[in-house]
C-alpha cells in the first residue's frame, strides 16, 4: 500500500525536482511495489493529456494576468487607434439618430391639393362651332323646295 | 492558390499507418513518458518509434493490435534512449524500466479509456485550477517565472501541481468506475 510520501516522491520523479538520496528511494518502491508503477504511468497520462491541451490552443492557453513587455509608444499608439475607432462609431450613431425623419405622404392631402391646382388652372376657351343643320332640314328651307 | 485534390486509394497503407498513428500516439506517449525522464527524452523515443513502426506496419497481420505491437516497439527504443542517457543523473535502472514499460504495454487500451475520461476531469475542475495547470504544462513555460509573477516559491508551485494531478487521478478512476457499471 503506498503512501501520501510515495505518491509525492513519484511526482517530484516526473517533475524532475527528485533529489539524489530520494530517487534511490523511489527506485526501491519501483522496484518492489507494481502499485507504485501502476501510479507512475496514471500519473504520466495526466501528464501527457495537460501538455496535449496547453499546446493546442489558444482556447485553453494561460488565462492568468501575466505583466506587459510591450513598450510604451506601442501602447499609447494602440490607444490612440481605438480612441479614433470610437470617435467614428459615436458619430456614426448621432447622425442616424438624429437625422430628420422621413414621413409617408397623405393621400388625401396630396389628392386635395392636386384638385386645387386644377381649379386654378384658367378656363378653356368656349369652342364656337357653327350651328349644325341636318341636310333634310336644309333642303325643306330652300326655296326649290317643292314642299 | 491552386489547390489539388488528392485521392487515397482503398486499403493504401500509408493512409493506414497515419490512420492508426494519429489515433493511439496520445497513449503511446503516455506509456513512453512514464518510462523517460522528462519531455524531450519522450520526443526522442516517440519518433524513432514511429519511424520504426512505419517501416514494419506491412508485417503486422492484425491491425487491432496496433497499440501493443507500437508499445513494444517504443519499449525497445525506451531502452535504447535509457542506455545513452546511462551516464546522466536520475536514470531508472534498466530492470526497472522494463518493468514499467512491460506492464505498460498490457494496458494500452485502459490508457486511451483513461485519456478520454480526463477530457471531462480536466473541463470539471475548478476554473484557476485549470488554467494554473494548463499553463504550467504550456510550451515554453516556466515554473520559476509562473511561482515569481504567483508570489509563490518554485516547491510550493510544484507541490500545488502534483495536487491538481491527483486530484485528476480520482475523478479519473471514478469516471470509469461508473462506466464500468453502466
Amino acid at each position: 500500500m503506498m503512501n501520501q510520501e510515495d505518491i509525492d516522491r513519484l511526482q517530484r520523479h516526473l517533475d524532475g525536482t527528485i533529489g539524489d538520496d530520494e530517487f534511490q528511494r523511489l527506485q526501491t518502491l519501483l522496484r518492489e511495489n507494481a502499485e507504485a508503477r501502476r501510479m507512475l504511468r496514471d500519473l504520466s497520462t495526466v501528464a501527457v493529456k495537460l501538455h496535449e491541451l496547453a499546446a493546442a490552443g489558444p482556447g485553453n492557453a494561460a488565462v492568468l494576468p501575466m505583466p506587459s513587455s510591450r513598450p510604451v509608444w506601442r501602447q499609447s499608439r494602440t490607444l490612440a487607434a481605438a480612441a479614433a475607432c470610437a470617435a467614428l462609431v459615436l458619430t456614426a450613431t448621432e447622425f442616424f439618430l438624429h437625422r430628420p425623419a422621413r414621413t409617408q405622404p397623405d393621400p388625401a392631402q396630396t389628392f386635395a391639393s392636386v384638385r386645387n391646382a386644377i381649379a386654378r388652372l384658367p378656363a378653356p376657351p368656349v369652342a364656337s362651332f357653327p350651328e349644325w343643320i341636318s341636310p333634310t332640314d336644309s333642303m325643306l328651307r330652300s326655296k326649290d323646295s317643292p314642299l | 492558390m491552386e489547390t489539388s485534390h488528392i485521392t487515397i486509394p482503398p486499403n493504401d497503407p500509408t493512409a493506414d499507418y497515419l490512420r492508426q498513428w494519429t489515433h493511439y500516439a496520445p497513449a503511446l506517449r503516455a506509456f513512453v513518458r512514464a518510462c523517460v525522464r522528462n519531455e524531450s527524452e519522450a520526443d526522442e523515443v516517440m519518433q524513432e518509434t514511429s519511424v520504426v513502426a512505419w517501416r514494419k506496419f506491412s508485417t503486422l497481420a492484425d491491425h487491432a493490435r496496433f497499440p501493443q505491437w507500437t508499445a513494444a516497439i517504443a519499449r525497445y527504443e525506451i531502452l535504447a534512449a535509457r542506455r545513452r542517457h546511462a551516464r546522466e543523473r536520475l536514470v531508472l535502472d534498466e530492470d526497472i524500466v522494463a518493468k514499467v514499460a512491460d506492464e505498460g504495454a498490457e494496458e494500452m487500451p485502459v490508457r486511451g479509456a483513461q485519456l478520454a475520461a480526463l477530457e471531462d476531469c480536466i473541463a470539471k475542475l475548478p476554473r484557476e485550477r485549470r488554467d494554473l495547470a494548463l499553463t504550467a504544462y504550456a510550451p515554453g513555460a516556466s515554473i520559476k517565472s509562473l511561482a515569481a509573477q504567483m508570489g509563490r516559491t518554485e516547491g510550493s508551485l510544484y507541490q500545488l501541481l502534483a495536487r491538481i494531478r491527483q486530484e485528476l487521478l480520482r475523478c479519473i478512476e471514478r469516471t470509469l468506475a461508473r462506466e464500468a457499471q453502466a
